[in-house]
Formats: structure tokens, C-alpha cells, sequence
């Protein structure tokens, strides 16, 4: 689970990242923001998630 | 014509279409082949650990299709997993006919594969106990995809467990039924309180304002509705959009 103050934060960093890109319709997790929560570059972990945008940042 | 459930887990990439994506073209095929029908999908929730390395959803896909011939489904599914799966994904089918074996098995498998990091070989252990009714097989990759389709199955088999992939929109926001032709017109079994959880009674009015999406719960299509006053309302699934 994550708490407030990481959700919050999820939904400011997406905001502002030129990167984000929705995951599939059926994994989106925040229902009312653009967050990295829903953002197909998000990789869960324990407790949070990492960002993996720049493993394929070549792309 | 008889009832059997597939699942599906680990077929997709970063670039790729979704797992649900991916079952539901398997249901449109089986049913194009006059193989079997399908119904819709359900997607369940597996565990999120650092043990399953860089997890993107770790969630499993499952359907209910009818057929006279399960055999036939196993091999149509699994042909299409081979030609139609991501690169570096570890593709999983498992393909469950009931014939009247205790499903408590099956649906601890899916319960613990909620909480606790499984194996390949739990999950063959688990499929052994149900000879000639669980179909599982690996479809490339490492085949790890097995461990979360024969936990898609057992976890559809609860009746209450994940959400139904996509989304129900209203055809005129605002549109006011009564729960009974709303259910009817949308096709849930049954809408519940969003506080309660309890089966809103048929002759109660449900005012559909926004785009919503249904859960999986006592067997059927759900729709989670909150009270306004003396109406209920879809809980709304936002729509975002950003370039
Ligand atoms: S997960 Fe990464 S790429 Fe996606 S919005 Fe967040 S920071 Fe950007």
C-alpha cells in the first residue's frame, strides 16, 4: 500500500513529465488523475513503484 | 454445450497490447473458429512483491466461454499465445472444465497467489490435484504466466474477486432507471451501495451521470453505486487524457 503523501507525489511528477503515456484502460489505478500510478512506465515494487523510462529511453 | 473458464497471464511488453486485450481476441477467434463463445473478462489482482522482478501489473485475465470442446479450446488458445504474445514475455494458459471436484484447491491457489510469492511447480502441484479438468500449459518465455492463469481461475471461482474489464457508459448522462432496467439495459446482475455493499433493491432509482466500471462479485457483473439523496449514483471512472 502507499501512502497519501506517495500518491500525491505520483500525481505531481506525471503532471509535469513529458513521458507519461497510459497504461491499458484495465491497470489504470488512479481514477481521477494523471499519475504515474497509471503510467505504463511504472513498475511496481514493494510499497511504491519504480519509474523504468530510462531503460528504454533509446527507444 | 458446457461451461469452462480460460486464463491467461505475462503475455505482454512494454510496447505490446494487454493481457485482457490479448483474451479478448482469443474469445472474438474461438468464437469466429464455431469453437466456443466467450463472456466477459474478469481481471484479478496477484501479489505485488520485489520478489517478482520488476512487476508492470502482475494481474490475470479470465473468461467463461461455452463449447462442446474444451480439447479444441486448448489447443486454439494455446497456438494463438505462441503467434500472438510479446517479445521477453512468459506467457501462461490454463483452461479449467468442471466436472464436479471440490474447487477449494483451486481457489486457495488464487487466494495465496494474492499474498505470497508462488511457484511453477505450486502451481503444477496445485493443477495435478484436478486431472482431466485443468488444462495448463507454458506458451513461451520462461512459462512463469502459468502460476498467475491457474490463480485467475481459482480466483474467478470465489464468485467475488477484481473488476471487469472496460467500462460502461451511460447512453444520456443523467439517464434515470430504475436499478432493475438499468441493470437490464447495462447488463450487471445486480448493483450495490458503494457504503454498504449491499444489493441495491430493484424498485430503488439509479440517476447514470458518468463513465463507470463494474467488479466481479457474487457471480456477476457489478455496478458499485453511492446514495445522493434519495437516488443512487454510478461511482464515475474519470477519463484522462494527456499527451
Ligand atoms: S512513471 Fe516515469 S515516465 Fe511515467 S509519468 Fe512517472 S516519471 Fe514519467
Amino acid at each position: 500500500m502507499m501512502d497519501k503523501e506517495k500518491i500525491k507525489k505520483a500525481v505531481l511528477t506525471a503532471e509535469s513529465c513529458s513521458d507519461y503515456s497510459d497504461d491499458y484502460e484495465e491497470e489504470l489505478c488512479d481514477d481521477e488523475n494523471i499519475s504515474c500510478l497509471n503510467c505504463r512506465y511504472r513498475r511496481w515494487i514493494k510499497g511504491g513503484f519504480e519509474c523504468v523510462k530510462g531503460k528504454y529511453s533509446d527507444e | 454445450m458446457k461451461t469452462v473458464y480460460i486464463c491467461i497471464d505475462d503475455t505482454d511488453n512494454i510496447d505490446s497490447i494487454g493481457t485482457g486485450e490479448i483474451l479478448e481476441n482469443i474469445c472474438d477467434r474461438l468464437k469466429d473458429e464455431g469453437i466456443a463463445e466467450g463472456g466477459f473478462v474478469t481481471r484479478h489482482q496477484l501479489l505485488i512483491s520485489d520478489k517478482i522482478a520488476y512487476t508492470s501489473h502482475n494481474s490475470s485475465m479470465c473468461s467463461a466461454l461455452l463449447t462442446d470442446d474444451t480439447e479444441a479450446v486448448v489447443r486454439f488458445a494455446g497456438e494463438y499465445l505462441e503467434n500472438n504474445s510479446a517479445d521477453g514475455s512468459d506467457p501462461g494458459l490454463c483452461v479449467y472444465e468442471p466436472k464436479g471436484s471440490d474447487t477449494s484447491f483451486l481457489t486457495a491457489f488464487g487466494k495465496r497467489a494474492q499474498s505470497e510469492v508462488l511457484t511453477k511447480d505450486d502451481a503444477f502441484n496445485t493443477a495435478k490435484l484436478y486431472d482431466g479438468e485443468i488444462f495448463l500449459s507454458e506458451h513461451g518465455g520462461d512459462g512463469s504466466g502459468i502460476i498467475g492463469a491457474l490463480a485467475g481461475i481459482g480466483l474467478r471461482l470465489t464468485g467475488s474477486d477484481g473488476r471487469i474489464k472496460g467500462k460502461i457508459f451511460p447512453e444520456k448522462e443523467g439517464e434515470r432507471l430504475t436499478c432493475r432496467d438499468f441493470c437490464k439495459k447495462y447488463g450487471a446482475g445486480q448493483a450495490i451501495d458503494s457504503e454498504t455493499l449491499k444489493k441495491i433493491p430493484d424498485d430503488e432509482t439509479i440517476c447514470f451521470e458518468a463513465v463507470t466500471k463494474a467488479v466481479y462479485r457474487d457471480f456477476m457483473i457489478t455496478i458499485v453505486a453511492e446514495r445522493r439523496g434519495d437516488l443512487y449514483v454510478p461511482v464515475p471512472k474519470k477519463l484522462k487524457n494527456k499527451k
